[in-house]
């Protein structure tokens, strides 16, 4: 297949020749009708969801200093100037929670959830139904948090996702689920407020809303059990909420699509498994020479052409490549050339190399300062890579046999 | 910056990017009259969200995400519904055409949309890591496994 050829299967589609003839017109009309008139900030239907505390989760009752004022998820969202999410949670079908859970030097409470569609600013009916939920995190001891004492847009603090049982962390949460989670100090608690794709598909499962430090969720921060059930590790600081979901609004084959599209493994892995995995070693690497006089690498089943040198990441040299990419973003966060979107976004593809690399799926190689990586399968491909014109990578997978 | 509701910039917006929208909403929709749908949304959309965009290439990879969104939530709609994807349009089409628009069709959206970016419209991999909000590593991994799963695809239907 190239390019002519995809371009002439394209062209072949047949539209209305009036589309934009229309389209111009009706969004005149529509243009014309919003100066006319206040917006229509009408509510579509939303859904209550009920929330339960896990029963692996201990719950304390916590004393926090009186001079705390805490914010409603109402407020919250009028905070982040969503007036229209805010009264959403101010509505009759949102479910306001406040369960609290203490966990090493903070008390983290979730304060309320709602669903629906167009119930933000930020999304409307085109984005289909959507998960809102509001977390706050505050010291225990009272300590107010601060700029100077808690980086919240910092790696460290606390990340806030969805997991699901039976689904390996790296394969349903935030990042997948196209979420996005604002955040703010506000009189010394950190309040996050996350939006979801709709995680009523996975309700024939256990959902948890997890709020821990960290990044990406990984076996790093959550264990799974033999039945998928999630827990949080040992020394790890967080909280593992419950979603009891109604189960008559699961839709497993969405679910089951949505796993499949992340092209991950999404089959979790127990301890008991990940010890099991053989330790990380160089992958076996011979080198060949064709009759063309081109170099022919072949990492553990694939094959990788290259006209260079090249260093093939075992998962052990990736996380030391990692941990020093992670502090490279996080340094162009905090200067402002990277924005957090970015930031978390590429976090999370470090994250999924490393899985990959992990359980053998990929094959990751330095092109200068580029990460090229590539499937490594029994099947056999030719992993050819070469820089374009521009500069960028481009990578071709060709038939080795 | 030149009000978004004025007849001159709706006309420029329509114009400009209609037919790249509606090409990439055939990526994830066979039905035309869907794909038109999914573009006419992204663009009421846009006059009601009325986003502050940074500079031209901004406003694009907003309209593009946007518009693979429409497309997605169209399909899956349609699909609970178990209405034939196969439009009569389509079963028209030359039968190489059929099986390389089914096949596109076929792909995970990640990789559809980056191949479709690469294909038709002949962004770099930088390019379309900027307009799809995904480091350029990653965009060459997918183009690379979309690629390779067009080839097996295709390959089958021989």
């Amino acid at each position: 297949m190239n390019r002519e050829e995809y371009r002439k299967a394209f062209d072949q589609i047949s539209f209305s020749t009036d589309f934009q003839a229309r389209t111009a017109a009706l969004l005149q009309t529509h243009a014309r009708e919003l100066e006319k008139e206040k917006p229509n900030m009408h509510f579509k239907k939303t859904r209550k969801l009920a929330v339960l505390v896990a029963a692996a989760v201990a719950v304390l009752a916590v004393s926090v200093s009186a001079a705390v004022l805490w914010l409603s998820p109402s407020q919250v969202a009028e905070e982040l100037s969503d007036p229209l999410l805010a009264q959403a949670f101010a509505g009759g079908d949102a479910l306001i929670l406040n369960e609290t859970v203490q966990s090493g030097d903070y008390t983290i409470t979730l304060g309320g959830l709602v669903s629906g569609e167009g119930i933000s600013r930020w999304c409307d009916s085109a984005d289909g139904s959507r998960t809102y939920a509001v977390v706050s995190v505050a010291r225990t001891d009272g300590t107010p948090l601060t700029d100077e004492n808690f980086d919240i847009l910092g790696g460290g603090t606390f990340a806030v996702s969805p997991l699901v049982a039976g689904y390996a962390p790296q394969v349903v949460n935030s990042w997948t689920l196209g979420g996005g989670c604002s955040s703010f100090l506000e009189n010394g608690v950190a309040y996050y407020a996350l939006d979801t794709q709709d995680i009523q598909m996975f309700a024939g499962h256990t959902v948890y809303l997890a709020v821990y430090q960290g990044f990406v969720p990984s076996y790093n921060e959550f264990s799974v059990a033999e039945d998928g059930a999630y827990s949080l590790r040992d020394g790890v600081t967080g909280a593992l909420f419950t979603l009891p979901l109604d189960e008559s609004l699961a839709d497993p084959e969405a679910a089951q699509a949505f796993v499949e599209g992340t092209g991950m493994n999404y089959v979790p892995m127990t301890d008991a498994e990940l010890a099991a995995l053989p330790e990380s070693e160089d992958p076996a690497v011979t080198e060949t020479e064709d009759e063309d006089g081109e170099k022919r690498l072949t990492i553990g089943g694939s094959a990788a052409q290259t006209d260079g040198e090249l260093e093939p990441f075992t998962a052990e040299s990736f996380k030391t490549y990692m941990a020093g990419e992670t502090e490279r973003l996080k340094r162009q966060l905090a200067d402002g050339v990277l924005s957090q979107e970015t930031y978390d976004k590429t976090v999370a593809e470090l994250e999924e190399t490393l899985a990959g690399l992990e359980d053998g799926t990929l094959a990751a190689f330095l092109d200068g300062d580029a990460l090229v990586t590539g499937t490594a399968s029994g099947g056999g491909y030719d992993f050819r890579y070469g820089k374009t014109e521009d500069g960028g990578v481009g990578v071709t997978i060709t038939d080795a046999k | 910056m030149v009000p978004f509701a004025s007849d001159e910039t709706i006309s420029r917006i329509v114009t400009e990017y209609s037919p790249m929208l509606l090409r990439l909403a055939c990526t994830r929709l066979d039905d035309a009259a869907d794909a038109e749908d999914a573009v006419q949304e992204t663009f009421l959309k846009l006059l009601t969200a009325r986003p502050a965009f940074r500079d031209p290439e901004h406003e694009k990879a907003w309209l593009i995400r946007t518009t693979l969104h429409r497309a997605s939530d169209i399909r899956r709609a349609a699909e609970k519904r178990n209405v034939p994807l196969e439009a009569a349009a389509q079963a028209a089409a030359p039968e190489g055409t059929r099986e390389l628009l089914s096949a596109v069709r076929a792909l995970p959206e990640k990789y559809s949309a980056v191949i479709h970016l690469y294909y038709y419209e002949g962004y770099s991999i930088k390019e379309i890591a900027k307009l799809l909000g995904a480091p350029a590593p990653t965009v060459g991994t997918r183009l690379a496994r979309g690629r390779e799963r067009l080839r097996q695809m295709l390959k089958e239907e021989d």
